[in-house]
């Protein structure tokens, strides 16, 4: 009896083993060792749930599958494959000539009753793409004209056309075809996705190479695999791990985030709704530090990135005398233990970010240790949901990370942040000469003038401080010497761009 | 798909369609959730149920060899296996393991090709991570029978323990092993998220978390049926083997 | 027995030792002094933004207690309770309290935790309750299996025939004599909630680094475990004398004394 049992439990084992074996073997083939002639394989946090335009745009074209009719270049300027010309012809009306040069990854020309197809197709399944101009309405002319005519007024059409909904697209027999320099080869959503160079991008592609996408789910895993030589790019290293691998003799690159690091503070309620207090806290909180704690990056000077001509030209400084006398012509005097306190309470600040974006909490570690030198209590809370507690209100400064000017143009994240009613505006922040400025701003033709209003108002709001302006951040990706001349720019937006692999 | 009736009659529908075979697709990714299921439970399962039933057939000598000598070799070795797995994290194992067969010896590699090395580390994990508390069960079990009348009796007639356990005893410490290793059955549908995660692979698990953080609840909604059917099919096995070897069900 | 108390004795001596021993404010980061070493400045050495580690282990040992305390209790009070009175009562009683413990058995403590999470919201306190609800199942099996064993013997069937109260039968005579039994259950698997909210941490709930316990200490350093193992080998060397001290304070020491003697 005992013998046949363990026989049994022995059978059951070899059984599952094969079983298994022949389970993974199944499953496998997912994607091939990285050699030479295999294909590139990028170690990232996520891949696209589908190919569908409406939903996976950004993905898709941060995949190196999808384009805007717009893109920005490195340097931040909008440049455009289809569009050869734009003109505007009165308030609501603009006139594109395009170029005629780009296919679908079919091999079928892009022409203007194309592109008019699949912007009137997302204007009217996307709401996202009616938040500039309401709803706009493209019209082929001909082959080689298109009409764009908008519901309310704007001045920079180019950077409507690169709004990361906006993306260029054909749906063949139910399946969507791009116009990007890769194609989709097969798609297993949250797992991988693989790629083929698409052959009518431009006359490079013989030399791409295919890529396949991996997701991890613990960075400390994708690093092994990076060590491992299995994947060739690995995107997403926190600091530390940047200095690890540049330790060991690895190619790691800081590339330009385009995303901003900066704080939103609450106006409405709490200690910082006295602008003495969030002029204090300003003063205290030191911006050398942080780039040193990251190992890379530029103090802000406004709300912007650096290369873009519309950033801010803000100075921040760091200076504790200048905050206590602040502190004190707030009423804050400090108590025996050294704390500031008013009418017997203490000041405390509560803090709040969110993991994801793994610099944020290191920022705020930061800050939490200088209040503490300075006086001033403070209570750290790291969020899922970052945005649920914007609106719940309950916070002092929240650390946040956001491209804000993923459409190379400054207005869209003004207007969200400072406007009254805008989306980002959650302590409902109101000033009239922002609201004068950013009104001008919706009227102005992008150049100098619109540079100069965008500056003079990240200027008030760095008197006002209804966000405190912290990091323009550099982020770090680990090269393989296979893939080592790339270079990624403009953030997650473009993780793959045309250039990887030549 | 009648998202006008009232919110029962919504369900018993749906559980309808659930038993027919047709699960409905996600709300967030529009695929069909039966196929992603069974795409993914493979993974979940061999790493599961084969890990245990490793980590049982280990604990069972183990567990016996122990419970023989007192603060003999084997039994602190299974005391040492318990705590060896309630303080050191599976995560920090798995990086050690990666380092050493992927990135020092280079002859494993984890994250590409067919994914094989992965599965097995985190079979071989699993089997170490059970081995600990199964043995002890085991030991328990046969310290219960040394104390009984017939074994004392045995043993004072001059029989070896070793012989009369292993002969005589063996009944009570296999079941009672049977049932803490379907207990842990129970829980493979998404127990093994830490070694999901840390070896990347894509198992029922990973699925769960990325789709509670996109608020899927469709998903999660198939989960529950699934798993209570899981746990009904869990205890029916349970009762058969228990029958088998002539044992009540105790924990 | 003796030894129990010496045991017991220290671990209340550490527990205030962990609440009363000054230490630097884990707040404080020093961008100058980052990964150093055991000093006496720093007993365990700083991390990678300069914080006292010592301080994080101290300030991260009171929420775990709190975690492993919380968890532990729901599940040793609810679980013996649903269980002595599912074998006794037998019946419906039983079968909707089996069905409990099949349940949370089944539902990986984990995926629970993400499912409270997001219906909730979450926290520390939070994820001892769902641990401990979570492990509910083991302890309510245990204790009905107990229970029912100890229903089948002559005192209990006697009580019952001279109609004492339930309560009476099963606190003053069931309880205490399956508690034994369950307390070594207890000893050998409670430290395990600190791992179980390690874990947490990796599928991105409680992961909150400024706010530390010895599972998200765990969490946070694993990336350097290979550079700077001291980071990672300090909460492993805490959680591990907590498991050590759970084994040893509730071991099976009495049955040596009684009854297996001829074995040893």
């Amino acid at each position: 009896m005992k013998k046949r049992l363990v026989l049994l439990l022995t059978g059951i084992i070899a059984l599952a083993m094969i079983l298994a074996g022949c389970g993974g073997s199944d499953n496998g083939g997912a994607s091939e060792e990285a050699t030479a002639d295999g294909p590139i394989v990028i170690g990232c946090s996520y891949v696209a749930g589908n190919t569908n335009p409406v939903d996976s745009a950004w993905d898709l074209t941060s995949h190196g599958i999808s384009e805007g009719i717009y893109m920005q270049d490195a340097e931040g300027n909008l440049v455009s494959r289809f569009v050869s010309k734009l003109e505007r012809k009165d308030d609501l009306t603009w006139k594109a000539e395009l170029t005629n040069a780009v296919k679908f990854s079919d091999g079928s020309d892009c022409d203007a009753k194309a592109l008019a197809d699949c912007m009137n197709y997302l204007q009217k399944n996307n709401e996202m793409a009616n938040g500039t101009a309401g709803v706009v309405k493209f019209t082929a002319e001909d082959d080689g004209t298109l009409t764009i005519v908008t519901e309310r007024p704007t001045p920079v059409m180019d950077s409507l056309l690169a709004e990361w909904c906006n993306v260029v697209f054909k749906e063949v027999d139910g399946d969507f075809i791009y116009t990007g320099p890769y194609m989709v080869k097969k798609l297993d959503s949250e797992v991988s996705l693989e790629m083929e160079p698409n052959p009518y991008y431009d006359d490079r592609a013989e030399q791409r190479s295919d890529v396949t996408l991996k997701v991890f789910s613990d960075a400390a895993a994708m690093q092994q695999a990076f060590e491992a030589k299995e994947i060739d790019l690995m995107f997403g290293l926190t600091p530390e791990v940047a200095e690890t691998l540049k330790g060991e003799g690895f190619t790691v690159k800081d590339f330009d985030a385009g995303y901003q690091y900066f704080g939103f503070t609450n106006v409405k309620k709490g200690p910082m709704a006295d602008v003495n207090v969030r002029k204090a806290i300003n003063l205290i909180l030191n911006r050398e530090d942080m780039v040193t704690a990251l190992k890379a990056g530029r103090v802000a000077n406004g709300i912007f990135a650096q290369y873009y001509s519309f950033a801010g030209d803000v100075e921040e400084k760091t200076d504790a005398a200048e905050a206590a006398k602040l502190l004190e012509g707030a009423g804050y005097s400090k108590n025996a233990d050294g704390i500031y306190e008013k009418d017997g309470k203490k000041l405390s600040i509560h803090m709040v970010t969110y993991s994801a974006r793994a610099d944020l909490p290191i920022l705020m570690q930061l800050s939490a240790s200088e209040l503490t030198e300075a006086g001033i209590e403070s209570k750290t809370d790291i969020v899922d949901d970052i945005n649920a507690s914007l609106e719940g209100g309950d916070y002092d400064l929240v650390f946040y990370a956001q491209h804000t000017a993923p459409s190379g143009e400054p207005s869209a994240f003004l207007n969200m942040a400072l406007a009254e009613g805008g989306s980002r505006n959650y302590a409902g922040y109101n000033n009239d000469k922002i609201n004068d400025l950013l009104k001008k701003m919706g009227e102005t033709e992008p150049g100098a003038d619109r540079d100069q209003l965008s500056k003079d108002i990240q200027k008030i709001v760095a008197e006002e401080l209804p966000i405190i302006y912290m990091v323009d951040p550099q982020w770090h990706v680990a090269l393989s010497e296979r893939v080592a001349n790339y270079e990624p720019y403009c953030g997650d937006y473009y993780t793959v761009n045309a250039e990887l692999g030549l | 798909m009648g998202l006008d009736d009232p919110l029962p009659i919504q369900y018993v529908e749906w559980i309808g369609n659930f038993l027919r075979g047709d699960w409905g697709v996600s709300l967030v990714s529009g695929e069909n959730i039966r196929e992603r299921f069974l795409a993914k439970m493979p993974y979940s399962f061999s790493i599961g149920i084969i890990g245990i039933l490793m980590g049982a057939f280990f604990a069972f000598f183990l567990g016996y060899r122990a419970a023989l000598n007192r603060s003999g070799l084997c039994d602190r070795l299974t005391t040492a296996m318990t705590i060896f797995c309630q303080s050191i994290p599976m995560f920090i194992v798995s990086i050690l393991i990666i380092n050493a067969f992927g990135v020092r010896l280079g002859i494993a590699s984890f994250f590409t090709g067919d994914g094989r090395y992965s599965i097995i580390a985190a079979i071989l994990l699993t089997a170490i991570y059970s081995l600990g508390g199964l043995s002890r069960v085991v030991r328990s079990a046969f310290r219960e029978e040394m104390g009984k009348s017939y074994v004392k009796f045995m043993v004072s007639r001059g029989f070896e323990p070793k012989t009369v356990l292993w002969k005589h005893a063996y009944k009570p410490p296999l079941a009672s092993l049977v049932s803490a290793v379907i207990t842990r059955f129970a829980g493979v549908f998404g127990g093994s998220t830490v070694l999901e995660f840390a070896f990347a692979i894509p198992g029922l698990s990973t699925m769960l978390v990325s789709a509670m953080d996109s608020r899927d609840y469709s998903i999660l909604q198939t989960y529950i049926l699934v798993v209570v059917i899981w746990m009904f099919f869990v205890h029916m096995i349970l009762n058969l083997v228990l029958q088998m070897l002539g044992a009540r069900r105790d924990a | 027995m003796k030894k129990k108390y010496i045991l017991w004795g220290i671990f209340l001596l550490f527990v205030l030792f962990l609440f009363l021993v000054p230490h630097q404010n884990v707040k404080l980061t020093d961008l100058l002094n980052t990964y150093q070493g055991c000093s006496g400045e720093h007993w365990l050495g700083t991390d990678n933004l300069g914080r006292d580690l010592f301080a994080l282990m101290v300030t991260g040992g009171q929420r775990t207690l709190i975690v492993v305390f919380l968890a532990t209790a729901i599940s040793f009070t609810g679980g013996t309770l649903l269980g002595m009175i599912g074998a006794y009562e037998g019946g419906l009683a039983k079968t909707v309290i089996q069905f409990i413990a099949d349940f949370v058995t089944v539902i990986p403590s984990l995926i629970m935790a993400l499912i409270f999470s997001a219906l909730f919201g979450f926290s520390a306190p939070m994820a001892g309750v769902i641990f401990g609800i979570g492990n509910l199942g083991q302890y309510i099996n245990l204790s009905d299996g107990l229970t029912a064993g100890i229903k089948e013997k002559d005192f209990i069937s006697a009580e019952i025939t001279i109609g004492l109260q339930k309560r009476t039968i099963l606190f003053l005579h069931v309880f205490p004599n399956i508690v034994r039994q369950l307390l070594v259950y207890l000893g050998n698997n409670a430290s395990s909630v600190v791992l179980q909210y390690a874990g947490l941490a990796f599928i991105g709930l409680g992961t909150d680094v400024t706010n530390p316990d010895w599972g998200t200490l765990l969490y946070q350093y694993r990336v350097y475990i290979l550079t700077y193992p001291r980071l990672v080998i300090c909460p492993i060397i805490a959680v591990c004398l907590l498991a050590l001290f759970f084994h040893f304070a509730f071991d099976d020491s009495r049955i040596k004394e009684t009854e297996l003697t001829i074995y040893d």
